[in-house]
């Protein structure tokens, strides 16, 4: 028994010894560590430095990074891997990694990179959170953020975040006439009229270059036609005929006031100077088909509406219209199939924007969507529209 | 008297004895939101049927929350929910009501707001014109048999004035232009012309509103209510809009909005007169129903008109007295109030045609009786009647300055 618990004595002395020294080689192996330890602000500027030339070394410093950082640096040594993922195209790491990161521990610059990249990869889930957190930051990159906002928010046809973010461009920088344009061109789309022509007028307000000048002018008087307000549209396109002068677009106006005034005869004169510009001769057939229609004189009428269509068959208004003129020649059965191929291509653009919509709300994939854009672009004729989604369902 | 509403809409029947009587679930079998409600004898077996235009498939359950532009809760658009078929109901000759929809081929999804019985094609049988929100306007063409033709695209009724569907709310029918056809005024949304349907004859229709000189000039109101009648007594309906908007703050155009007046000049242009109109039209209403009659037998046309959250307000017609002649039309031959019929009156070269019609203006019915201003020399007023699908008739020597009811088969037959 004596034997036997000296042996058990001898054992344990020797596993604790054992213990102790695996205890001194880790106290040892950590101090090493926190002696020579990698920097990890080091690695994550020696990966920003990388990241645009080599994406592959770049991923290793922001992979070691990563392994030597801990809060709140380990979401910026991440962001950095999701980047040198990015520029590689591998987006499906991107997204495994990504929800983890707390963004708001990232620094500006490296949100804004991301988000670029992002931005150009269409992954409209990352670029968005990257973007819209840096942009709510009122930072300098912040700018940058917004400005990249709206070059993504049009692309994915998120015209309410595209014009939120032009509200917000031009109330804090108000010489940004870009934006301006932007933002008058979407609320014009969206068809808020009285919005439209309130923010040219601001804009206006703000003593714009020449160019932008002239167009701002012609929206308000383009808008005044559109309700009516026939004398503040006249004064309004006088200004505008003295900042460019006579031109095609201030004849249009003048033959479209003209023919809300029912001064038809006075329209048409004013329209017949709009041809000899071969490129503009198609809307100068629809300006004096709607005058023909108003007239009454519907074979004049059918006759420049398909001369618009013949160099333009996606016209939807166009085709609308020539439906109209067949109608009043009593041609039931010309006059359907127009209408219905107008409310074909406005049915196709509806489509189009849903998907648009549905998209951007996708985090998966969605080679589906976008192959289905590109059959809808092609279908209503825009071609490069059309491309674009056929490579993006390529890529993905 | 027949009230749409939300779930089931009711029809009363009169007791004689100065009350009514709602009619029971089962006699009159309705359900969902229904909101325009109109009469007509859809196979002339004397009995006026009703189509009731429903609106969408909204119910508390499926409720969406929606925001405006500054992301405040606010009224969901149309499209945020499906729209509904309109319900056909023919009456079965017994107090009770059988639901035909079906078998009459009122089967298009529509977001209905107003529905009207007429004759569109001049065929004498009743159709419906129905008016829809965010979605194609429908047409149903009547005829000897079930079930409907849905012609709106044919016919050019579906849709505004750049192609598709509009905000459709209130509905007016006249001959603007007294070419004998009945033309159709619909009010619109905001940022959409209310639409005058020029009638082209042979059931063709096309957008008269910027020939017209309308165009732009309700764009940026919401219209719902309104009048196409004469109220001026110069013999060419004129227009009344009631505009309001659905939400409070759209960005686009405010809640309560001036109402307009416009008047008919000669049948090719309309001037806004709207400041002429007296104090009403110098206030902002919340605007939704309007009705239009001659509530104190005076000749001229006065207006009811229903404001969100305000009183009913009366427009009682100002316009100094004229000769006129009313007439009221009682069918022998067919359901009694001769709906679907054209009645004319000729003063020279002129002839300005009414048409008998329910469902016009919004959520309301108006005057059955038809008004025509006679000028002061004018002698023997005769007015002719073309009752649908039976003969023309004329009455001649009308007295003037009152109503006159003219009974089928007691004129002068015509070819």
């Amino acid at each position: 028994m004596k034997c036997l618990a000296q042996r058990d004595g001898r054992n344990g002395m020797a596993r604790r010894s054992v213990v102790w020294c695996m205890l001194g080689l880790v106290v040892v192996c950590g101090l090493a560590w926190v002696a020579w330890r990698p920097d990890p602000e080091a690695l994550l500027a020696k990966g920003l430095a990388t990241v645009a030339r080599d994406p592959v070394v770049a991923e290793s410093y922001f992979q070691r990074a990563l392994l030597a950082s801990a809060f709140p640096l380990r979401s910026e040594a991440q962001l950095g891997l999701c980047l040198a993922w990015g520029r590689q195209q591998k987006w499906d790491e991107v997204r495994r990694e990504f929800p983890d990161i707390e963004l708001a521990n990232c620094r500006p610059r490296l949100l804004y990179e991301f988000g670029r990249v992002a931005v150009d990869a269409n992954q409209i889930d990352e670029a968005r959170q990257t973007l819209e957190e840096l942009a709510q930051r009122h930072v300098r990159d912040s700018v940058d953020a917004l400005d990249l906002l709206i070059v993504g928010y049009r692309r994915w046809g998120l015209q309410n975040e595209m014009l939120a973010v032009a509200r917000e461009l031009t109330t804090r920088f108000p010489d940004r006439f870009d934006i301006w344009s932007i933002q008058v061109e979407a609320l014009r789309a969206m068809k808020l009229d009285q919005e439209c022509l309130e923010t040219a007028r601001q804009a206006m307000q703000h003593d714009p270059p020449d160019d932008y000048r002239r167009e701002f002018q012609l929206l308000i008087v383009e808008m005044l036609i559109n309700r009516a307000e026939v004398e503040t549209a006249r004064q309004e396109l006088e200004t505008l005929q003295t900042l460019e002068g006579e031109s095609f677009r201030t004849r249009a106006c003048e033959a479209s006031l003209f023919r809300l005034e029912g001064r038809f005869d006075e329209a048409l004169k004013v329209a017949a100077s709009l041809f000899g510009d071969q490129r503009l001769e198609p809307t100068a057939h629809m300006i004096r088909g709607f005058v023909y229609l108003d007239r009454g004189d519907f074979e004049k009428a059918v006759a420049d509406f398909k001369l618009t269509i013949a160099a333009q068959p996606y016209n939807t208004q166009a085709h609308f219209k020539l439906s109209e003129a067949y109608r009043g020649l009593g041609k039931p059965a010309e006059a359907l199939a127009h209408s219905r191929l107008a409310n074909d291509l406005s049915a196709k653009r509806l489509e189009i924007n849903v998907l648009l919509k549905l998209r951007a709300g996708q985090r998966e994939p969605a080679s589906a969507i976008a192959r289905k854009l590109a059959d809808l672009f092609e279908e209503i004729g825009d071609t490069a529209a059309a491309a674009h989604w056929r490579r993006q369902a390529g890529s993905e | 008297m027949c009230i749409s509403g939300l779930g089931r809409s009711l029809l009363y029947q009169n007791q004689g004895d100065g009350t009514l009587r709602a009619l029971s679930p089962e006699a009159f079998p309705t359900s969902g939101w229904g909101t325009a409600v109109a009469c007509g004898d859809i196979d002339r077996d004397g009995f006026p049927d009703v189509l009731l235009t429903r609106y969408t498939d909204w119910s508390p359950a499926s409720d969406v929350a929606c925001r405006n532009y500054q992301g405040i809760r606010d009224l969901c658009g149309p499209t945020s929910y499906r729209g509904t078929t309109s319900l056909l109901l023919h009456n079965s000759a017994d107090g009770t009501f059988a639901d035909w929809t079906e078998r009459a081929g009122v089967t298009h999804e529509v977001r209905g707001l107003g529905v009207v019985a007429l004759d569109l094609n001049d065929d004498g049988w009743v159709d419906f014109f129905v008016a829809s929100d965010e979605s194609p306007n429908r047409v149903y063409l009547g005829g000897p048999t079930l079930p409907f033709t849905e012609s709106a695209e044919l016919m050019g009724v579906a849709q505004g004035e750049w192609g598709g569907p509009q905000g459709s709310m209130g509905v007016g029918v006249a001959d603007y232009n007294h070419d004998g056809l009945l033309d159709l005024f619909i009010t619109n949304f905001e940022n959409e012309d209310d639409s005058l349907y020029r009638n082209m004859g042979n059931g063709l229709f096309m957008h008269g509103s910027a020939a017209a000189g309308l165009s732009g000039q309700t764009r940026m109101r919401v219209g719902f209510g309104t009048a196409f009648a004469d109220f001026d007594h110069d013999g060419w309906p004129d227009v009344f809009v009631l505009n309001g908007n659905t939400s409070y703050s759209t960005g686009q155009s405010p809640f309560r909005q001036f109402p307009q007046l416009f008047r008919n000049l000669h049948g090719r242009r309309f001037a806004d007169v709207s400041p002429q109109g007296g104090s009403f039209f110098r206030d902002i209403h919340a605007g939704r129903g309007a009705a239009v009659g001659d509530l104190d037998n005076d000749g001229a046309l006065d207006l009811v008109t229903v404001q969100i959250n305000d009183p009913v307000q009366i427009l009682a017609n100002q316009h100094e007295r004229a000769r006129y002649v009313a007439v009221l039309l009682v069918a022998r031959y067919g359901e009694r109030e001769g709906i679907g019929a054209r009645v004319w009156f000729e003063q020279g070269t002129q002839r300005e045609t009414q048409f008998v019609t329910r469902g016009t203006g919004f959520f309301s019915q108006s005057d059955p009786r038809l008004f025509f201003s006679v000028p002061a020399e004018h002698k023997g007023v005769t007015v002719t009647v073309a009752w649908p699908g039976r003969q023309t008739e004329s009455f001649q020597n009308l007295p003037t300055n009152g109503t006159v009811v003219l009974i089928e088969g007691k004129g002068q037959a015509r070819e």
